[in-house]
C-alpha cells in the first residue's frame, strides 16, 4: 500500500502541485477563476505548446533542439516580410514551415550522417538562423500593411470568443498525441529513445525516424513564429528567443509525469500549463516582475522533486 | 573449524505481491566457499540483494558474527565486512585500478591526493594477496578478469570479511577463470566466506565446499558437492528429468542450401574470403575464439554492418541487405549477443518489445492494437513459458533467462523466418532456459528453417548442431560434419595459430 501511494506521488506528483496552485491562486485572488481569465492563460500558452510539442517530438528518439527559440524568431521575420510583400497567406505559411523543417532535416543529417551530437548541432544551427535574421532586419522590426487574414492567426477568435491560436494548439496536440501514443511511427520513436541498437537490430529505420522528430521540431518553430507575428502585429527579431527555456522547462516537467521519465505530449501540455499558471498567478497576486523569475525557478524545482522523491527502481 | 559468519533465516521477499524468496536459509562459515545455484529467477540476486543490504527482507532475519542485523543498507553492510561483486562491474572506466580501489578514501596531503603513497599501498595490497593487475591504465581498456579482480582487491582494502560473487566467470577466458580461482582459493584458507553464484556447474562442483539450491524462490537443500552429480544437481535445479541435456538428435538434412556465402572480404570488420553455406532444416554451429569475428560475420549477414565484396546467395538469389530491416523482410532473423545493448528496449513492456520488428502486423487503421499484441506475445510467454505476472510487465523487470526468451520470442512471431541466427543465445542464462533454446531451434530447423547457432561453449555446439565451421581470426578454417564431431580436434583447430591473447572467448 505504502508503495503504491509512493508511486501516485512520484507519477502525478507534478499535477497535484498544479492543481494545488490553481486552488491557491483562486482563494487569493479574485480574478484567477474567471473565463477571461482562464481564456487568458489558454491563448497565452498556445505558442509555448506548439513549439514546445515540437521539442518533446525530437525529444523522444532521444534528441534535442536547442534552434527552436532562433527559428522561431527568424520564421516571424520570414512570415512578416512575405505578407507585407502580398504573398498570400497560406502559401506563405507553408513556404516558412518548409524553412523550419529544412533547419530540422539539417540537423537530423548532422546528427545521423556527420554524427555531431543533436545539442551541438542545432545549438550551431540556432546562430546560422539568428545571423540571417539580423542580416536581413537589422534588428529592426519588419512591419507595414498586413492583412487581415495575417492578423486573424494570432489575434482573431473564434465564435468571437476562443482565440484561433488555441484551437490550432489543440488540434496540434491532438494529432501529435495521437500520432507519438497509438501509431507505429510513435512507439519506433520510443523505441530508438530506449534503445538505439535494438531498435536498428529490430530492424527499425533509425535514421530516417530521427531526421523526421527533428523536421517536426523545426517546422513546429517556424508555425509558432508565425502564430507570434499575427499576434504582435509585426515581425521582432527575437520574439521567439525566449520560447526555448521555457520549451525546455515544460519538457522536462513533463517527463515527471503520466510517462514517467520519458517525453511525452500530454505531459508537456501539463508542463506548459504549469508555467502558465505560475506566470498568470503571480501576476494576478501582485509580485514584483523581477520576483517572477525566482518564483518560477522554485515553483519548477519542488514539482520536480516531489515527483522524483522514492522513484528508486526496485529490480528484481 | 567451522566459525559462522553470516546466517540467513527464514528470509522472505515479495515483491508488490510477487513472492521472490520464501523461507531461505543460508549460513557461510569462515574459511569455505559456499556455492549458490538455481534458475533464472530462482531467486539467487533477491538473496544476494538482501545480504548486500538493498533490499529489506518482508520476513525472517539476518545474522552476521552471531548478532542480528537490523538495518538494511548497503552502507551497513559494508561496515559489516559482507562486499559484493556484482555480474557487471562497478568502476570508474575512466579511472585506473588504482584510483578505483581507493576511491573515496584517497590520502591527501596539502590539498593533493598522495600518489606515491597510494601507489605504494596499492602494490604491497597486491603482493600481500598474489593478485596482479594493471595498475595504471584505465579500467575501459582492462579486460573483464582484471575489472573483477580490481573490485576484488578494493573489497580486501575494506576490512571485508564475506565475499558474494555473481556470476564471477561469466565472459571469462579458461586461463582467467583458472587464475581466479587460485585467488579463492588462497583468501579461502585466509579465513574469508565466499559466496560462489554460478550458472557454471562445473565450475561450482570444481570449486565449491557446500552447495545451496534454490528453485522458484524456495531453498531445495544444501549439500556437499560429493553428494551431487551434475546430473542430479541439474534435476534439482530445474525439477524436470533429464536424461540428455541436448534435444534428441535428428537425421534432416535436406542439402538444400538456404544461405550461401562466396568469398566473403571485409577490411574494415576484419573478415576474409569467408564460404560456407546453411542448408534448410539444418543447425550450422560457429565456433571460435576471441578476436574470430563472429559476430561482425553475423551482422553482415543481418545487414547491420556492410557485407564489404563477395557474394551472399539467400534462396537461391544473390542479395545486398542495407539495413536489418531488409533482412527481416526477406526472412533472416537475428538474436544479437549483447542482450542488453541490443536485444531489448528495457523501458518498454514485453508486449511491445516482442512485437517491435514486426509491428505493422499489429496495427488497425495506422493505430496500434493491443488486443491483437497481446493474442500472439500471449502465445509466445506460453510456449516459452516466460516467468511473468503479465505481458504488460517492463521487460527489464525480468529475470536474464526471460529477457533472452523474449529477445528469441520476437522472432518466432515472424511469419517469413528462413534464417534464424542465434549469436550466443544460452550466455549467462540458466540450464532450465538453455534447454528451452534448445529445443527451439530444434523446432525452427524441424519446420525446414536454416539456423545459426553460434557460441563458445563448444560442448553444446556439439549437442545441439548437424555441422560445425571453426573461425580464427575471421577466417573460416574449417568445416566439421557431425560424424567428424571431435571436442579435442575442434579446440585445436580454433586455437592453433597463435590469437592475440590465446584465451577461449
Amino acid at each position: 500500500m505504502r508503495e503504491n501511494a509512493k508511486y501516485f506521488v512520484q507519477k502525478y506528483g507534478t499535477i497535484i502541485t498544479l492543481i494545488l496552485l490553481i486552488v491557491i491562486f483562486s482563494i487569493t485572488t479574485e480574478t484567477f477563476l474567471e473565463p477571461r481569465n482562464l481564456l487568458n492563460i489558454v491563448a497565452h500558452i498556445s505558442m509555448l505548446m506548439i513549439i514546445a510539442t515540437g521539442l518533446t517530438v525530437c525529444m523522444v528518439p532521444g534528441d534535442f533542439d536547442m534552434s527552436i527559440g532562433s527559428v522561431a524568431s527568424l520564421s516571424g521575420i520570414f512570415f512578416s516580410s512575405l505578407v507585407v510583400r502580398n504573398f498570400p497567406l497560406i502559401p506563405s505559411i507553408l513556404v516558412v514551415l518548409l524553412m523550419g523543417a529544412v533547419f530540422g532535416l539539417t540537423a537530423g543529417l548532422l546528427v545521423t550522417k556527420v554524427r555531431i551530437s543533436a545539442f551541438i548541432a542545432t545549438l550551431a544551427l540556432g546562430q546560422v538562423a539568428t545571423g540571417i535574421n539580423f542580416m536581413y532586419t537589422r534588428g529592426q522590426e519588419v512591419f507595414g500593411d498586413f492583412s487581415k487574414g495575417f492578423l486573424s492567426l494570432g489575434q482573431g477568435k473564434t465564435f468571437s470568443i476562443i482565440p484561433n491560436q488555441v484551437l490550432i494548439m489543440i488540434g496540434i496536440v491532438f494529432i501529435f498525441a495521437f500520432t507519438m501514443e497509438k501509431t507505429k511511427v510513435g512507439r519506433y520513436m520510443y523505441a530508438i529513445g530506449g534503445s538505439i541498437h535494438a531498435s536498428f537490430l529490430s530492424g527499425i529505420k533509425v535514421n530516417l525516424y530521427r531526421i523526421f522528430g527533428l523536421m517536426i521540431s523545426g517546422g513546429l518553430a517556424a508555425f509558432t513564429g508565425c502564430i507570434l507575428a499575427s499576434r504582435l502585429g509585426s515581425g521582432q527579431p527575437t520574439a521567439g528567443d525566449s520560447y526555448l527555456m521555457d520549451a525546455i522547462a515544460a519538457a522536462y516537467i513533463g517527463m515527471t509525469t503520466i510517462k514517467t521519465s520519458r517525453p511525452n505530449i500530454i505531459g508537456t501540455l501539463i508542463g506548459v500549463l504549469f508555467i502558465g499558471v505560475i506566470e498568470n498567478g503571480l501576476v494576478l497576486i501582485g509580485v514584483s516582475y523581477f520576483f517572477q523569475y525566482i518564483a518560477k525557478g522554485v515553483i519548477i524545482i519542488l514539482a520536480v522533486a516531489l515527483s522524483s522523491r522514492g522513484s528508486m527502481v526496485v529490480e528484481k | 573449524m567451522t566459525e559462522e559468519i553470516v546466517r540467513v533465516e527464514a528470509i522472505s521477499k515479495e515483491f508488490l505481491g510477487v513472492t521472490a524468496l520464501s523461507n531461505v536459509n543460508l549460513r557461510l562459515n569462515k574459511g569455505e566457499i559456499h556455492g549458490l545455484v538455481g534458475e533464472n529467477g530462482a531467486g539467487k540476486s533477491t538473496l544476494i540483494n538482501i545480504l548486500a543490504g538493498a533490499f529489506r527482507p518482508s520476513s525472517g532475519s539476518l545474522f552476521i558474527s552471531g548478532k542480528p542485523v537490523l538495518e538494511f543498507q548497503p552502507s551497513v553492510a559494508q561496515s559489516l565486512g559482507i562486499s559484493v561483486v556484482y555480474q557487471e562491474t562497478v568502476l570508474v572506466p575512466d579511472f585506473t585500478a588504482e584510483e578505483n580501489i581507493w576511491l573515496g578514501r584517497e590520502d591527501s596531503r596539502n590539498l593533493m591526493i598522495d600518489k606515491a603513497g597510494q601507489k605504494k599501498k596499492t602494490v604491497e595490497l597486491c603482493e600481500e594477496y598474489g593478485i596482479s593487475v594493471p595498475l595504471s591504465v584505465p579500467m575501459s581498456s582492462c579486460r573483464v578478469a582484471e575489472k573483477k579482480l580490481v573490485e576484488i582487491l578494493r573489497a580486501l582494502s575494506m576490512n571485508v570479511k564475506v565475499f558474494i560473487l555473481d556470476e564471477p566467470t561469466e565472459a571469462l577466458s579458461k586461463q582467467d577463470v583458472d587464475n581466479l580461482f587460485r585467488i579463492l582459493s588462497s583468501l579461502k584458507t585466509r579465513g574469508f566466506a565466499i559466496l560462489f553464484v554460478s550458472h557454471h556447474l562445473e565450475e561450482v562442483f570444481r570449486i565449491c565446499d557446500r552447495i545451496t539450491i534454490l528453485r522458484n524462490g524456495e531453498e531445495v537443500g544444501n549439500f556437499l558437492p560429493e553428494e551431487l552429480t551434475v546430473q542430479s544437481l541439474i534435476h534439482l535445479i530445474t525439477n524436470r528429468n533429464i536424461g540428455e541435456q541436448y534435444p534428441a538428435q535428428h537425421t534432416r538434412r535436406s542439402s538444400e542450401p538456404i544461405l550461401e556465402i562466396k568469398n566473403l572480404d571485409n577490411e574494415n570488420l576484419g573478415l576474409s574470403n569467408i564460404s560456407f553455406h546453411v542448408d534448410k532444416g539444418e543447425i550450422v554451429a560457429f565456433f571460435g575464439m576471441v578476436g574470430s569475428h563472429r559476430t561482425e560475420l553475423m551482422k553482415c549477414l543481418f545487414g547491420a554492418e556492410k557485407a564489404g565484396s563477395g557474394e551472399v546467395i539467400f534462396k537461391g538469389r544473390k542479395i545486398k541487405l542495407r539495413y536489418p530491416g531488409d533482412a527481416i523482410k526477406k526472412g533472416i532473423y537475428f538474436c544479437p549477443e549483447d542482450r542488453k545493448l541490443e536485444g531489448f528496449v528495457p523501458d518498454m513492456s514485453i508486449l511491445d518489445n516482442c512485437t517491435l520488428p514486426f509491428l505493422g502486423r499489429f496495427t488497425r487503421g495506422g493505430v496500434i492494437s493491443k488486443s491483437r499484441q497481446s493474442e500472439v506475445v500471449e502465445k509466445v510467454i506460453k510456449d516459452l513459458s516466460v516467468k511473468t505476472p503479465s505481458a504488460d510487465q517492463k521487460i527489464i523487470f525480468l529475470s536474464g533467462g526471460n529477457q533472452q526468451k523474449i529477445v528469441i520470442g520476437k522472432w518466432l512471431i515472424g511469419q517469413q523466418g528462413e534464417l534464424f541466427i542465434f549469436d550466443e543465445p544460452t550466455k549467462g542464462v540458466d540450464v532450465g532456459t538453455k534447454m528451452d533454446i534448445y529445443k527451439a531451434m530444434e523446432e525452427l530447423a524441424e519446420n525446414g528453417s536454416g539456423v545459426i547457432f553460434v557460441s563458445s561453449d563448444l560442448r553444446e555446439l556439439l549437442g545441439v548442431s548437424d555441422r560445425l565451421y571453426v573461425m580464427r581470426k575471421g577466417e573460416v578454417v574449417k568445416e566439421y560434419s557431425r560424424e567428424q564431431f571431435d571436442q579435442h580436434a575442434i579446440l585445436m583447430q580454433a586455437l592453433t595459430e597463435k590469437n592475440q591473447r590465446g584465451e577461449v572467448s
